[in-house]
């Protein structure tokens, strides 16, 4: 109550329920506050300090959600390192990138995959992402959770063939059984790199503009690009609902209040999502916005993009012949 | 001199009858600069976006550049592309303002969807960046920049389409003062220019840098008083009975006195007065001299 005249708060009597006057208007006029503040307001809170409380599952949730996505697809700073991968022409990027994963589903030999992964660390490398970050990132959860599917395959019980381990119960780990399970993990993982390499160097922004050279319909991008815009707005406006309600809560609420509290929250969001809408709409009219997008080419294809489209042909060649001659082992 | 807005007798109503302007008469002439002054819910941004021609009268009409600002005007692609040309609208929400995923793509997309074309959009591209110093912003997302950052990209956004007349919602609101100071004299620079600026704002405090005129509406939706910012900002019961000020009541001892009083820029949001060009206002009592540190701009002497 900082905003209190301070004679009028030491001067009221918080017991006698009368209050003290704050901003009495002499005048009447518009705009007065001509009011009391309420007895109750005056003095100290009488409210015991609250116990530690549990954080909300809802709002830890909306918090890991909200995390996740900007963190996910912010790649605002991707460019700072200047890189290989970064310095590139998006368009390229990506058609090259693509065509590398495309490779990582079409191959079968273990020795391509592995070629396949010695191009994705040299660009990583190259690309200055550092490993560790890199690892975090792309290689921590996919690949091991591909693995912990594929570990009944390496049995004999799935695979049949030269036992390498013997088990028990005359089960075996075998030689087929584990070239099955490192191809699927290798593949995951070749795959899983080439995706996170191109989130990773390029910003959102370029990414979705080099759709078009997918022939992506332009629309489609506009679309894209305005919804990821205004989910950051909603989930902000969301953490703060669930943060405003935290902060007037005293003590613990049951599943129902919980659960009457989101359906108010859904109600709130639609209507300010509509709102927002409306207004964006607005104000892209104002613009000379007539339902058809146009889009600045700020891209020039340089040297620099063709050698390294040259490199990536020459990888995915290499990649080829390994396919097709490498004979037996795996 | 030349009329660029006409307005006879305007109406307008939200949903099912709530009145947000009620007859409006108005002109707006060709390089003038018009603060339109009213308090919260007065219909100060309704009457902008009937200018920006955003919405259309419930009823009376407006003209625009000699001819009727009209739905069927606006339906017509190519009239509605030229008006659109001539009239450019600075939002005061800036997460609608800015929805393009770049401060570039942002500004390039008026010049772009107005039919210009890559080159020449371009070139309205660097030369915004250029005037109003974004280089270093170029390649980022709008809605990640300070919130002078983004008045200065959703102005730049605007100006891309060179327009006659520029319709900014409270230009002022929720800028740090070395900003408000930035914008004050780059809007003086494009008045020089020749634009004619019309702004909506309930702030006197820099009221005689941002017009020469000033529109008043009341709460009750209807024009107030229009004239010369001199004029208006002296004439204490005009302000008084359309709430941009109020009688301020102070407490000395025994001695009780009220004076006129407007809230400083930001006051209503919870700015500290700090932040606001604060002042100290000197006031006689009984004959005592008494000083009370204020960030507002009391004008006119004491009432009690």
């Amino acid at each position: 109550m900082s905003d209190l005249p301070p004679r009028a708060a030491e001067n009221a009597d918080p017991s006698d329920g009368t209050g003290a006057a704050v901003g009495t208007d002499s005048a009447g006029g518009p705009g007065s506050v001509g009011a009391s503040v309420p007895g109750w307001m005056l003095g100290g809170s009488s409210a015991s300090p609250p116990g530690r409380q549990r954080r909300p599952v809802l709002e830890k949730l909306l918090n890991g959600v909200a995390h996740v996505v900007e963190s996910a697809m912010d790649a605002d700073g991707a460019g700072e390192h200047g890189g290989l991968l970064q310095r590139l022409d998006p368009r390229v990027k990506l058609v090259g990138l693509l065509a590398l994963l495309l490779a990582s589903v079409l191959v079968d030999h273990l020795a391509a995959l592995l070629a396949l992964f010695a191009v994705a660390l040299t660009f990583i490398v190259l690309s200055r992402l550092g490993l560790r970050r890199f690892a975090l990132r792309a290689w921590v959860f996919v690949p091991l959770f591909t693995l912990a599917i594929v570990v009944p395959a390496t049995t004999s019980w799935v695979t049949p063939g030269h036992a390498v381990l013997h088990l028990w119960g005359g089960a075996a780990i075998t030689a087929t059984g584990l070239a099955t399970a490192a191809r699927l993990v290798l593949r995951v993982t070749d795959a899983v790199s080439f995706s996170v390499l191109l989130a990773m160097t390029t910003p959102w922004s370029e990414l979705l503009a080099a759709l078009r050279v997918l022939r992506v319909p332009r629309t489609f991008v506009f679309v894209l690009a305005v919804s990821y815009r205004y989910v950051f707005v909603l989930m902000r406006l969301v953490q703060g609902m669930v943060t405003a309600r935290r902060s007037r809560t005293v003590g613990r609420l049951t599943p129902r209040e919980d659960r009457r509290f989101v359906a108010a929250a859904v109600g709130t969001l639609f209507g300010h999502s509509q709102a927002l809408s409306e207004q964006v709409h607005t104000a892209m009219l104002a613009r000379g916005f007539t339902g058809e997008v146009r889009a600045l080419s700020v891209w020039r294809v340089r040297s620099f993009d063709y050698a390294w489209a040259a490199t990536v042909t020459l990888a995915l060649a290499a990649v080829a012949v390994l396919e097709l001659t490498v004979k037996g082992g795996f | 001199m030349t009329e660029v807005f006409e307005l006879a007798n305007v109406y307008f109503a939200y949903g099912a009858g709530v009145t947000a302007l009620a007859g409006v008469d108005l002109t707006i002439h060709q390089g003038e600069r018009v603060a339109l002054l009213g308090a919260n819910g007065s219909g100060k941004s309704t009457l902008l976006h009937l200018l920006g021609g955003l919405a259309q009268p419930s009823g009376g009409e407006i003209r625009a550049f000699g001819a009727p600002l009209t739905a069927e005007l606006l339906r017509d692609e190519a009239r509605a592309q030229a008006f659109r040309r001539r009239v450019g609208i600075v939002f005061q929400n800036a997460d609608a303002q800015l929805f393009s995923p770049t401060v570039r793509d942002e500004i390039a997309f008026g010049p772009l969807h107005l039919g210009l074309g890559q080159g020449e959009a371009q070139q309205r591209v660097d030369d915004m960046v250029r005037l109003l110093g974004l280089e270093a912003l170029v390649e980022r997302a709008p809605y990640k920049l300070s919130g002078g950052e983004q008045k200065k990209v959703a102005l730049a956004a605007v100006l891309a389409i060179d327009p006659d007349v520029l319709l900014i919602d409270e230009p002022m609101s929720g800028l740090d003062p070395r900003t408000r100071q930035w914008l004050l004299e780059f809007l003086e620079a494009l008045h020089e220019a020749g634009k004619t600026l019309v702004v909506a704002t309930h702030e006197l405090a820099e009221l005689e840098r941002l017009a020469d005129r000033v529109v008043i509406l009341g709460e009750d939706h209807r024009l107030a008083a229009a004239g010369p910012v001199g004029g208006m900002l002296s004439d204490r019961a005009l302000l008084l009975s359309v709430n941009l000020i109020h009688e301020h009541t102070h407490v000395h001892g025994a001695l009780v006195h009220s004076h006129p009083h407007a809230h400083p820029p930001g006051h209503e949001r919870g700015v500290e007065h700090d932040q606001a060009l604060p002042h100290a206002h000197v006031h006689e009592v009984h004959g005592h001299e008494h000083t009370h540190p204020h960030g507002g701009s009391d004008r006119g002497t004491d009432a009690g």
